[in-house]
């Protein structure tokens, strides 16, 4: 037993001892492998006793920092090793150089010192002792230092006359020289500073030539060569320099470059120079009001321009540099144009987004603004509000209501039509009590076609809010959408009532009158459409269509003497719109009174400047009105020719005015042809022969030429100008106006004809849209 | 909606906050000077931008659909000034990175490890 017990006992024994050899060798082992860290962790708790490791791991701290950038820990470890190791030097020198380096120069000064004062001519020493006793004090007296070689002295000297605010002496031309040389002339201000820095030859630290680069840059600037200091602060500034006054500088310099380019109509360099510096936008405010001016405009030039894709570019930038900073105020006016560019290109999607983000800047509105107090009714101008704010500072509530409806108009092009109602249904689960955005939501409910959810949304607001006069009018507008215009009047009526001058209530009513009591007049409804005009009238004076609508009930009922004084009402109201004079000849077309047509058309030219589409328009209507009425049957003997009248042949006036005014319009011709058609197909053959007279070779115009002689009975004539239009038209490669031309043909001498005319879509690719008065 | 494509302020040579008044003399100069029956096209031009500026709500509308610019700061920001000194710290920083402080390669200075 006790032979099993000595061999365990030995074990033992000798366990404690193999550890620590083993702990030693596998430090060493770290240490040979370069993990420095484990070999410090592996020999910090044996070094105590062992002088061999205390030296060794002396050396492991004293090689880990060297491998730490500057910093504490790299002090740490050289002061570790420096205890470990007190009569090593080059432990005591590095950990002069660590604490230098954090800027503890009093310490770092004592331990060059000391390296000095074991070894006066260690490399190095004596000149760092130099530099921080320099940095310590300009006025150091040098040469009195331990160490201080000839050679340490002439090192310094350039900088320390540059510390005292003197000219470095010339001495010798290398780059080194010349970079203390050219700091003296920045210094003082000399402009051969210029020619003193530039200097292609490489130093030997990165800071050196940084620094360099730096003041190349500043003597630039000083001899207004704004050019070479922006080229050489942006190439520092794009390596990782310490110059904390570079940054100041450049918010200094780029807004007088993009001022000098500008004047000098350099826009693409302001442009590129300007996006390159929107991320320094937020170290100077000045800085960035130069950049979104710069980008705006050049951005209005390109959407001027319609190069929307650079636009937005430019307004994205401006966009950011806004953004970055607080100080430039709202990004409102950018994100309008961001948007309007989106839609220019048919982004829709993106420019729902934006337009989504131009609400957001929207100021916060009491959630009851649309119940206006006492007071604030009686402030309001009796004039209807501008609808909009042309200075761009603030929108009107109408401008806000636009931009609403472009977001959802823009999600309905997206193809997400139902978006903008998921956008407001989240947000009003966020915010349940502003009413602004249950006000949006109803609107895109609208504008999704979901018109009863759209009045469910604002009668639920509407309990909220019973005073919510926004609320109410969407609510009649909704009414309205739907047909349902007794319910639109009741709403507004009720609007009305608490808010008599309220100006879009009365719009949106006046607009209802007007709409409505037309349908009356229409079905015949006259007494029931004369209250509305009558209402009309009192709420819109200005309006002349109220008396004109009156006068045309006057007529109705009999009652020409009625009717006149309406109808100069009506001129005098409408003194400004073509419109209103046709109008009015129009009624005394319908009382057959010549002469007053006559005087009104005389003082339409008098007032305004007429178009050929005024007379146009004038010579159809007066045509329609005293034409014969059409048939009943395509089959129907066709009437006799009309009688020469005085209303036609003011119409013909009419059309021969408009002719004049733009003569040789083969549109303008065909046109005419084309309404004449039917209504007076001996009118409109004039007009086809003109137009062929005008274009021979253009196949639509034969066809209606083809057309007015078939309806003039000329049959033969007809079939072969169709046959020479269809072999124009296959000649030209439109298949598609041949085949109708040879299809019209064939009806030519036949009753069906007038049927294929009605069809109507003939005459769609003859782009004669109508333009207005 | 189709963004105007002629803007119907520059048609008439009238800023963006033109009254109604001024519009309105806008319109007659230009007519007089444009008349229908000599130059058709560009009479029409300024007809149609004298209808979208003198109603209130198609004038809304345009001023919508153009394009607005960045509106002048209420007060002139005061850009910094160039600094064009010399720094005494770059004296320094410079003197500092040509001497040892800046040197990364020390192998000469590495000990022997014997265990």
């Amino acid at each position: 037993m006790s032979k099993r017990k000595r061999p365990a006992r030995r074990a033992r024994q000798r366990q404690p001892h193999t550890r620590t050899l083993d702990q030693r060798q596998l430090g060493l082992q770290s240490f040979r492998a370069g993990r420095l860290d484990d070999a410090i962790t592996t020999w910090s708790s044996l070094a105590q006793h062992d002088a061999q490791l205390a030296a060794a791991l002396a050396e492991a701290h004293f090689r880990r920092a060297l491998m730490r950038p500057a910093s504490q820990d790299q002090v740490a470890d050289l002061q570790r090793a420096t205890a470990l190791a007190p009569g090593e030097l080059r432990y005591q020198y590095h950990l002069g150089l660590a604490l230098h380096r954090v800027g503890n120069l009093p310490l770092a000064v004592e331990r060059y010192r000391t390296v000095l004062a074991h070894d006066a001519g260690w490399p190095g020493a004596g000149m760092m002792l130099a530099l921080a006793a320099l940095e310590q004090d300009a006025q150091t007296d040098l040469a009195s230092l331990p160490g201080s070689t000839p050679e340490v002295l002439q090192s310094l000297a350039s900088v320390q006359t540059l510390l005292r605010g003197e000219m470095p002496a010339p001495e010798g031309d290398g780059p080194v020289a010349r970079l203390w040389r050219g700091l003296g002339l920045v210094q003082t201000g000399e402009p051969a500073a210029r020619e003193m820095l530039d200097d292609a030859r490489p130093l030997r630290s990165k800071q050196a030539m940084a620094v360099r680069s730096y003041y190349q840059g500043v003597a630039a600037a000083r001899a207004g060569d704004l050019d070479a200091a922006l080229h050489s602060w942006q190439h520092l500034s794009d390596q990782d320099t310490r110059m904390p006054w570079l940054q100041q500088n450049l918010a200094a310099l780029v807004p007088l470059y993009l001022r000098e380019r500008c004047e000098a109509d350099d826009l693409e360099t302001v442009v590129t120079i300007a996006q390159r510096w929107v991320p320094l936008a937020t170290s100077s405010s000045a800085l960035g009001e130069a950049l979104v001016q710069t980008l705006d405009r050049a951005a209005h030039a390109a959407a001027a321009a319609e190069d929307w894709v650079r636009a937005t570019a430019l307004w994205e930038g401006a966009r950011q540099v806004v953004s970055s900073s607080a100080a430039l105020g709202s990004p409102r006016p950018l994100l309008h144009n961001l948007a309007l560019a989106y839609e220019a290109q048919e982004r829709w999607l993106e420019a729902a987004d934006t337009w989504r983000a131009m609400l957001r800047t929207r100021p916060r509105v009491r959630p009851r603004d649309g119940a206006l107090t006492t007071k604030e009714r009686a402030a309001e101008p009796a004039t209807p509000l501008p609808a909009s704010s042309p200075s761009g500072q603030g929108l009107s509530e109408a401008q806000w209501s636009w931009v609403r409806a472009r977001v959802i108009e823009c999600y309905k092009r997206a193809g997400v039509p139902g978006e903008a109602v998921a956008i407001f249904r989240q947000a009003i689960k966020a915010n349940p009590e502003d009413l602004a955005l249950r006000l949006q939501l109803a609107d895109a409910l609208l504008a999704n076609e979901q018109e009863q959810a759209a009045i469910n949304e604002l009668q639920r607001l509407l309990q909220i809010d019973p005073q919510y006069v926004e609320a109410h009018l969407r609510l009649a507008a909704a009414h309205m959408a739907r047909g349902a215009w007794y319910m639109a009047e009741q709403t507004l009526r009720q609007v009305l009532r608490q808010h008599p001058d309220h100006p879009e209530a009365q719009r949106q009513l006046v607009r209802l009158l007007l709409e409505q009591g037309q349908y009356l007049l229409s079905s015949g409804l006259d007494d029931a459409a004369a209250s509305m005009f009558e209402e009309g009238q009192r709420l819109a004076p200005d309006d002349y269509r109220f008396p004109l609508n009156l006068a045309r009930i006057a007529i109705n009922r009999l009652k020409p003497k009625r009717a006149r004084p309406l109808l100069e009402r009506a001129l005098t109201l409408g003194a400004e719109r073509p419109l209103a004079y046709a109008q009015v000849i129009e009624c005394w077309a319908v009382l057959d009174e010549i002469d007053e047509a006559r005087a009104v058309l005389r003082q339409a030219e008098a007032a305004l400047p007429l178009t050929s589409e005024f007379y146009v328009d004038l010579g159809l209507l007066l045509l329609k009105r005293t034409a014969p009425r059409p048939l009943a049957s395509p089959f129907a003997e066709p009437p006799p020719r009309p009688a020469d009248t005085p209303w036609s042949r003011l119409a013909e006036e009419a059309l021969d005015r408009a002719v004049t005014l733009q003569s040789g319009d083969v549109r303008l011709y065909t046109r005419i042809a084309v309404d004449l058609l039917e209504l007076r197909p001996d009118l409109a053959l004039r007009f086809a022969e003109e137009a062929v007279f005008v274009a021979p070779d253009d196949p639509r115009s034969l066809m209606v030429l083809g057309l007015a002689q078939a309806l003039n009975h000329a049959t033969r004539e007809s079939k072969d100008t169709l046959h020479r239009a269809a072999d124009l038209a296959r000649r030209q490669r439109d298949i598609s106006l041949a085949r109708d031309i040879e299809a019209l043909r064939r009806q030519v001498g036949s009753p069906l004809l007038h049927l294929a005319l009605r069809m109507g879509p003939l005459f769609d690719d003859l782009d004669l849209e109508d333009e207005p008065f | 909606m189709a963004a105007p494509s002629v803007d119907p302020y520059a048609v008439l040579e009238l800023p963006r906050t033109a009254t109604l008044a001024e519009i309105k003399q806008a319109y007659f100069t230009q007519v007089r000077a444009h008349p229908p029956e000599r130059e058709a096209e560009t009479f029409k031009r300024i007809r149609a931008a004298y209808e979208r500026l003198r109603d209130p709500e198609q004038r809304m509308e345009t001023d919508m659909l153009l394009p607005t610019a960045w509106p002048e700061p209420e007060r002139k920001r005061r850009a910094p000034q160039l600094d064009l000194t010399l720094h005494r710290e770059d004296v320094l920083s410079a003197a500092r990175s040509l001497s040892d402080l800046e040197r990364r390669d020390w192998r000469e200075h590495y000990g022997k490890v014997q265990l």
